[in-house]
């Protein structure tokens, strides 16, 4: 069991690692909830049913510590709870569900959709994600901005949701 | 991300951020550093479990020989004089720390999978001042945007702030002070805490070394009870200049079934360095209220 535990927890951490980032913004908040996340995960194996998928329990584990770590703030309250937070459970589930046996191959549905946003827009996915700078540098380098740099991030990340809906690999925007 | 966007960003976008994440050029190797950190600390867990489910039972059974053993230990200790010198040579060291001029350490702390192996390690400077303060100015090794982390005491409550001067939020300190909290046993890198807290029921051997042709005492001092559970430091190695009690060095560890596993530590080391950052003076760190954001306005 424990070996199978370990296999669960790297075959699910790149989609733990990614959740994880959905809702919070702050690096070291994420890495302590990861460990806290998979170290409650072993101590509950025993509740998990194995004919239920693995991925929504582990996140329904790192929910319920980030909801713990932020009950006394309202600080990313908002993304854990409500309909935010069920969307976005069911925006998982989807991605969950597509072809490719781990987070990376999935990621490649990503790719075809940053080749076709517009130049200004990939630039700044390029720069912020891929080449991984801070904003103030990403602005510099692209000659604009801080806010133009954020909108057209922003702009950037629209497109690609609308995209991977396009795609079938989110669900359609609820009414 | 600032109020306004928050507000207006959507789950769908929030997915395509996190999996945008994931191609951070590095990230797979964060990822399985975490994991990896993650699997030690359960395998920790189950060791403990297993050690605890085989204790017990025997453990039962000599509960009668150990109180009668345990009264003639409490005896020996509370008698033993190298310990009471220990204690006498621990509060000279604490008041002279406390009353003396501000004394700077070069400190670090580490967190590893294995002994010498690559891991989590803050590294910066601390400073101890006089009306009993503490600061220590830290950065994570390796952070490629090498965002400082600035803990303290203002000699009751610890608080931290992080880079560009702001208050670190409640959660984070929290998180913050529980991660050092099994560094360094006192949920504190306040050398003067850590000397109180080895103070006062640790068990506690004082030997004196020649050293470079000076005297030097060092203090070993072992937690009352085996360490158990996780990264619980539990040995502490005090170095002491007879002359001027002044605590030159401190390494803390935890021993696993008696040797260092090199998991976790804590090292001050007296530097005659000290932390200077242009339009901050070290009062800006040493007052007694704890640091507040700045004022937007102003």
């Amino acid at each position: 069991m424990d070996t199978a535990f370990e296999i669960l927890v790297h075959e699910h951490s790149a989609m733990l690692t990614a959740f994880l980032r959905s809702n919070l913004g702050d690096d070291s908040l994420r890495e302590e909830v990861f460990q806290q996340t998979i170290v409650t995960a072993w101590k509950k194996l025993h509740t998990f049913e194995p004919d239920r998928p693995f991925a929504p329990w582990l996140r329904g584990i790192a929910r319920n510590h980030m909801l713990m770590q932020f009950r006394t703030t309202g600080r990313y309250r908002r993304r854990l709870e409500g309909l935010f937070a069920q969307r976005l459970e069911e925006c998982y589930a989807r991605f969950d569900d597509q072809l490719g046996d781990t987070y990376a191959e999935r990621i490649g549905l990503l790719h075809d959709c940053i080749s076709r946003l517009p130049e200004q827009n990939r630039q700044a996915v390029d720069l912020i994600y891929v080449r991984d700078l801070n904003r103030v540098r990403a602005a510099a380098h692209a000659g604009v901005e801080v806010d133009t740099l954020r909108k057209r991030l922003n702009r950037g990340i629209e497109l690609l949701a609308s995209c991977l809906q396009k795609k079938g690999v989110l669900p359609e925007a609820s009414t | 991300m600032n109020k306004e966007s928050q507000d207006t960003e959507t789950p769908e976008d929030r997915l395509v951020d996190g999996l945008l994440g994931l191609m951070r050029p590095d990230e797979s190797k964060r990822t399985e550093e975490q994991v990896r950190c993650a699997l030690d600390e359960v395998a920790t867990l189950r060791e403990d479990q297993r050690r605890g489910m085989r204790i017990w039972p025997s453990l039962a059974g000599a509960l009668g020989v150990a109180a009668a053993v345990a009264i003639v230990v409490i005896i020996f200790i509370s008698f033993e004089p190298a310990s009471q010198n220990a204690i006498a040579e621990i509060d000279r060291t604490l008041e002279r720390m406390t009353s003396t001029e501000n004394r700077w350490y070069r400190i670090e702390i580490g967190r590893r999978l294995q002994k010498d192996a690559p891991g989590r390690v803050l590294e910066g400077l601390a400073c101890t001042s006089k009306d009993g303060r503490f600061v220590a100015f830290m950065h994570h090794l390796g952070d490629q945007e090498q965002r400082e982390i600035i803990v303290g005491n203002d000699g009751e409550v610890d608080w931290a702030i992080q880079a560009q001067n702001r208050t670190m939020p409640e959660p984070l300190l929290r998180m913050l002070f529980e991660r050092l909290r099994p560094t360094v046993a006192s949920g504190s890198v306040d050398p003067a805490r850590i000397l109180r807290l080895v103070r006062d029921g640790w068990n506690l051997e004082r030997l004196t070394e020649i050293r470079d042709g000076r005297p030097v005492v060092r203090v070993e001092a072992t937690a009352p009870a085996p360490s158990r559970g996780r990264r619980v430091i539990d040995h502490i190695t005090l170095e002491i200049d007879p002359d001027t009690y002044s605590l030159e060095r401190l390494e803390a560890t935890r021993l696993r079934d008696g040797i260092d596993d090199g998991k976790a530590y804590l090292l001050f080391t007296r530097t005659e360095e000290s932390k200077e950052i242009p339009g901050f003076s070290e009062r800006d760190y040493l007052r007694t209220d704890r640091p507040r954001d700045p004022d937007p306005n102003s």
